[in-house]
This record gives structure tokens, sequence and C-alpha cells, in this order.
């Protein structure tokens, strides 16, 4: 597999004919693991189902390209074939499917007809998921996110991730709802997923602590205030916002104040039924 | 292959008890298995061919006097909902009737006994069916290509248990009317499920919970085609203290189908203690579609605890972002989703009854045909 490059340039979009982003730019390669922080409302989650397709987010200007292909211009399923993956701050429950039927209908989804996954090889893979994210072993069995706590669910997003091998993936607050060894598995898990995989996956993590990243090293930290990347960085810039906050950053950009309110709930649009 | 033998083999339900009924009316108690009936059913030695009175390990069968109208009438459900639509085809009292009585008794292991009702029978039928204290039995109804009415009047008599399973053979299409009464004494209970995946049909129900800690739990998954029009009627009756009811039913329904889930908790003043539940939900596949669902309580009692909720919508936007998400086209998404609404119904079914396993395969697999199209 080539190296993925995902290139976001100058992307604007807006919900409910309000815009949040009003001109990203970014590239994220194989290989490498970004981190974007910034405060609530500031267009971060945004960003994240923008470059998936949720319906709700209108697109008004700029590219997203996944291997110099139109992001924009693909439905949301082919996206994920294209080798896209989000895994979601509030995960949909799905009654009646089994998280097992779910994961080989999407694996089978992303290979040819004459090579679809066997139930053998698909078991052997999910269980081999499931013992390394210490998930409860009848999980597979279960109906897709349904009941499931909100450690559990973040966990099974991660689950998915491992089984369908992107080629970029955005983790959009997975360490929002984890406790402490909770924290410690997923941090571990993406990691070690990073690692085995190299340049055929590149990382683009959602945060709001620096915790996650004690585990998740950083290649970059981009800080997104008033839906534009204000600065870029490398781990230190995180532990400086754990440690000052924004307000630095806020003065030293000149920005004012986000409004509290319609920006915020624009970004929890995301996962919430519409 | 015969009606008979091709759904008894669909379902898997080769190796149980059978009442086996045919244009004839009704044949015999008898054990299903192929070998007992190489080359057409073997005589069965312990059924009167003449009277088709049976006796089988706890088991008893007999013809009875044909219920009179009046009995009949106690059948027809309590109106619910004044705006109700009229039915096509309102459930008749005054027909000829085909009477039997079962009676189970506790012998120490479960009764699986499937009732066959296929073909043209020439009268409606009636099945007044008592499990006697402590017996366990499940009552899987499979219903084929029939048009007359069904009666079902059923006494749980203390501590017994009694799984019913009411199933309408998918691919036989025809109107299906079916009524059942169900007491239930002290310690005993009731689990039915429900499974309609094409054809009319009108199904009522009425419970009384009669006997300090009896329960119901009913269950119905209902696929409602274009032109079809499936009614589910059901009222629970708390009639003593300590007494639990719980109605879970889900419908899809396709462009110009109608469907109905009316339900009716009723808690009598005196019966404390008691819970009852009820969710109905339909997910309507084409505006076209038209669904109604009446969650009704009516409780006169205080000391208890009782929940309802209904609602008819259309699939939810978000649960398609999510399995789209994944790589699924939205085609795909749309068939996983609508049938995971059914599906819950039908893994509690094999849940409860181990034996079904197979003919719950064999369901879900129609269900899966349905929503591939």
């Amino acid at each position: 597999m080539s190296r993925p490059v995902l290139e976001i340039k100058n992307l604007s979009c807006s919900v409910d004919h309000k815009e949040i982003l009003h001109g990203i730019n970014l590239t994220v390669r194989g290989g490498e693991i970004h981190v974007i922080m910034g405060p609530n409302g500031t267009g971060k989650s945004t960003l994240a189902s923008t470059l998936m397709g949720h319906p709700s987010y209108k697109v008004n200007g700029g590219q997203a390209l996944l291997n110099g292909e139109d992001l924009l211009a693909m439905p949301v399923d082919e996206r994920a074939r294209k080798g896209l993956f989000l895994a979601m701050q509030y995960p949909a429950e799905i009654q009646g499917v089994t998280n097992a039927d779910f994961m080989r209908t999407a694996m089978n989804a992303k290979l040819p007809a004459d090579h679809q996954i066997g139930v053998f090889p698909f078991r052997k893979a999910l269980n081999q998921a499931v013992s390394e994210l210490e998930m409860d072993a009848s999980l597979p069995d279960r109906y897709l996110n349904e009941g499931f706590s909100g450690g559990e669910k973040k966990r099974n997003e991660i689950l998915q991730m491992k089984l369908l091998k992107p080629a970029v993936a955005i983790l959009d607050e997975i360490d929002s709802g984890l406790d402490i060894d909770a924290l410690r598995i997923v941090g571990q898990n993406v990691t070690r997923m990073a690692q085995d995989r190299g340049e055929e996956m590149g990382l683009l993590l959602i945060t709001h602590y620096q915790r996650l990243l004690d585990y998740i090293v950083p290649d970059y930290v981009h800080v997104i205030m008033n839906g534009r990347v204000v600065r870029t960085g490398d781990k230190e810039l995180a532990e400086k916002l754990e440690r000052d906050g924004y307000e630095w950053l806020r003065q030293e950009a000149g920005l004012e104040a986000e409004p509290s309110g319609s920006e915020t709930a624009a970004d929890l649009l995301s996962g919430l039924p519409l | 292959m015969r009606n008979i033998d091709k759904i008894r083999t669909s379902l898997g339900l080769d190796n149980i008890y059978g009442l086996y009924f045919s244009h004839k009316g009704l044949s015999s108690l008898m054990p299903l298995q192929r070998q007992d009936r190489p080359g057409g059913r073997a005589a069965d030695p312990k059924c009167d061919p003449l009277t088709a009175s049976c006796q089988r390990d706890g088991m008893s069968l007999e013809p009875i006097a044909s219920p009179e109208p009046e009995e009949l009438a106690l059948f027809r459900p309590v109106e619910i909902e004044q705006k109700k639509k009229e039915l096509n085809r309102p459930l008749p009292v005054d027909c000829e009737t085909q009477a039997y009585r079962l009676r189970i008794s506790p012998v120490g292991h479960q009764v699986n006994l499937p009732v066959y009702l296929a073909g043209e029978r020439p009268a409606a039928t009636y099945l007044d069916i008592t499990l006697e204290p402590g017996a366990e039995a499940a009552i899987t109804l499979v219903t084929a290509k029939t048009e007359e009415p069904i009666f079902l009047n059923i006494s749980l008599e203390e501590n017994s248990r009694l799984d019913l399973n009411l199933i309408k053979m998918p691919g036989y299409i025809s109107w299906q009317l079916l009524s059942y009464r169900v007491a239930v004494a002290t310690g005993a209970s009731l689990r039915q499920h429900a499974v309609n995946l094409d054809s009319s049909v009108y199904q009522a129900g009425q419970v009384f919970l009669r006997g300090e800690g009896a329960e119901a739990r009913t269950q119905t998954a209902a696929f409602v085609n274009s032109f079809e029009s499936q009614r589910f009627d059901m009222t629970i009756r708390h009639e003593v203290p300590h007494t639990v009811s719980d109605m879970f039913n889900h419908g899809v329904i396709m462009a110009e189908g109608f469907g109905c889930f009316a339900g009716r908790g009723v808690i009598i003043k005196g019966a404390y203690g008691s819970k009852a539940d009820q969710d109905s939900r339909f997910l309507a596949l084409d505006p076209a579609a038209k669904a109604e669902a009446y969650p009704v309580l009516i409780i006169d009692e205080y000391d208890v605890e009782a929940g309802h909720a209904g609602s008819v919508g259309q699939m939810d936007a978000e649960s398609l972002f999510y399995l789209q998400s994944r790589g699924l086209t939205l085609d795909e998404a749309h068939s996983l989703i609508t049938a995971g609404y059914l599906f819950p119904i039908l893994h509690d079914m094999a849940r409860c009854v181990p034996a079904l396993k197979q003919t719950v395969a064999y369901l879900q697999q129609r269900v899966i045909e349905k929503v591939s199209l």
C-alpha cells in the first residue's frame, strides 16, 4: 500500500446557515500523528464530520483530497471505502444488528466480491482485536453499541478501526468518557496500530486533554480557534495548553472570545439525532 | 410436496409433536418424525381415527362442542380508539367451528407442540388449551394458507408456563384472523411471540392476570408489505396485586401498507404492586405507508409502576450516516437497519424456545430477502 495523504485546503463549511470553519489548511500523511486541540465550539468536530460527509454540514469552499482524489465529491460510503475512518464522539446505537455481523459486512464492503472474508478468518481477527482491547468476550454478539457504556462505545470504535485498517483515521474525542485504565488500553492500542502500519496509515486525533498524548505521542499539534488553525507545534504545545489554557493564544492571535451557545451547539450536533 | 411438508421442512420442526390439521379437520396428535411416515402418514395407535381423541405423554386431545356465538363474542377486543380504522374483515362470531380441547399435564419435561393450520379448512378452529399446575409447554401455531378464523382459549393454572408462538408462514398470502384469550393463575407466566412477515392479519389478544405473581410478556414482529393491512390488538388486565406485563411490538411498513399496534394495559383498583410496560414502534419505509400506535394505560391503583411508548417514524439519519461511514452503501445501511428492527423479537423467540432456532433462522432469512429487494 502506498503512503496515503489527506490534504485539506482552505476548507470552510457551515451548519444551519452559520459558518463554522473559515478556511482550514492541514495535510496528514501516512506515518504521521496529528492532534487538533482547541476550546469548545471552535469547529474541531465540525471538521471531522465534514470530512466524513455528515449530511448536516455544508461545504462553502475549499478542498479535501485523499490521495489526490476529491473527497468532498464522494458519498459517505465511498469516502470510507477509499480509506477514511471516523471514530465518532457519539456512535449510533443500532438495535438488532450484532457487532459481529456489522463488522463483517463493513470489512467485506471494502473487498471485491470474489475476495470476501470468510467466517473463520473474520472471527479469528475479531476475537484477537477484542482481546487486545480487553473488551468483554460477549461484545461481538451484542447489538451494535446498544446498552454499551460510554467507555465500551469508544473501545468499539477502536475495534472497528483495527479491523478496517483505514488509510487515514480521525479519532474525535476518543478519550472522553474513558476511565484511567480504558484510556491506557485505547492509547496503547492506537499507538501499536500506528507503529505496526507505519506509513500505511495517518492519524488525526481531536482531543481536549494532554493526558491522551501520554500514550499517543503526536508529531504535530494544531490549535483551532474561531474556525481556523491558529498555531501548529509539537507535544510541548499541548503541554503548555494544558498548563496555561487558551487565553494567551487568543490574545496572541488577536482573537475575540468565541460566543458560547450557537457554535457549541453546532459542534455538538455531530452525533446527535437529527 | 404438500404444504405441510414444505412448512415442516422449512421450519425444522420435524422431531417434535404436532397437532396436525388438514382440509378434513384434525388428524392426530403425533410425532412428526420422518421415519414414522416413510410412505405416508403411519397409523397412530394412540389415536382413535373416528373421534380424533388422542393421549400422549401427558397430553390429551379431544373434540368438544362448538362454542356458542356469545362465547365467541368475548374474543372480540375492546374498542381502544374511537377513530380506529374499520377492518376489511372483522372477526366473525357466528361461524361454523371445529372445536377441540387440549390438556397438558406436568410430565417432567417441556412439551414443544407445533400446531399446523395449513390448507383451506372448512370452518373456524377453536382450541381450548389448559396447562395444568406446574406444566411447561411451548405451543407454536404455524398458519399458512388459511382464511378461516382461529380462536384460542387458554388457561394457565398455578405455576405453569407457556411459550406461545404465533407464526404466519411467509410466502402463503392470505388473510389471517386470530384471536386468543389467556387466563393466568398464581405464579403462572405467558410469553408470546408473534411473527407475520406478509399477508394481511387481524390478531387480537386478551390476557387476564388473575393470580399474584402472574406474568405476561408479549412481543410482535410485523413486516407490512404494500397494500397489506396488519392490525394487532392486545389487552392485558391486571386483576390482582403483584402482577407483571410487558408488551413490545416492532413493525416495518412498505409503501401503501397499513399497520396498527393497539395496546391496552389495565390495572384495576386493588392490583397494587403491579408493573405494566408497553413499547410499540413502526418504521415507515415510505411516505405513503400508514401506521398507528396506541400505547394506552388505564390505571385505577396508586402503588404501581407503568410505562408506555409508541412511535411511528422513518429511518434515523444518524444511524444511516454511522453505517455508511464504515463503507456500507445507503441501500445496505437501509437493509441492515430495517432487518435489525425486527430481529430482536426473533432472537428472543429462539432464546425462549431453543427448539425454534432453525425456525428463527428461516424467518430471519425471509426478512433479509425482503429488505434486500
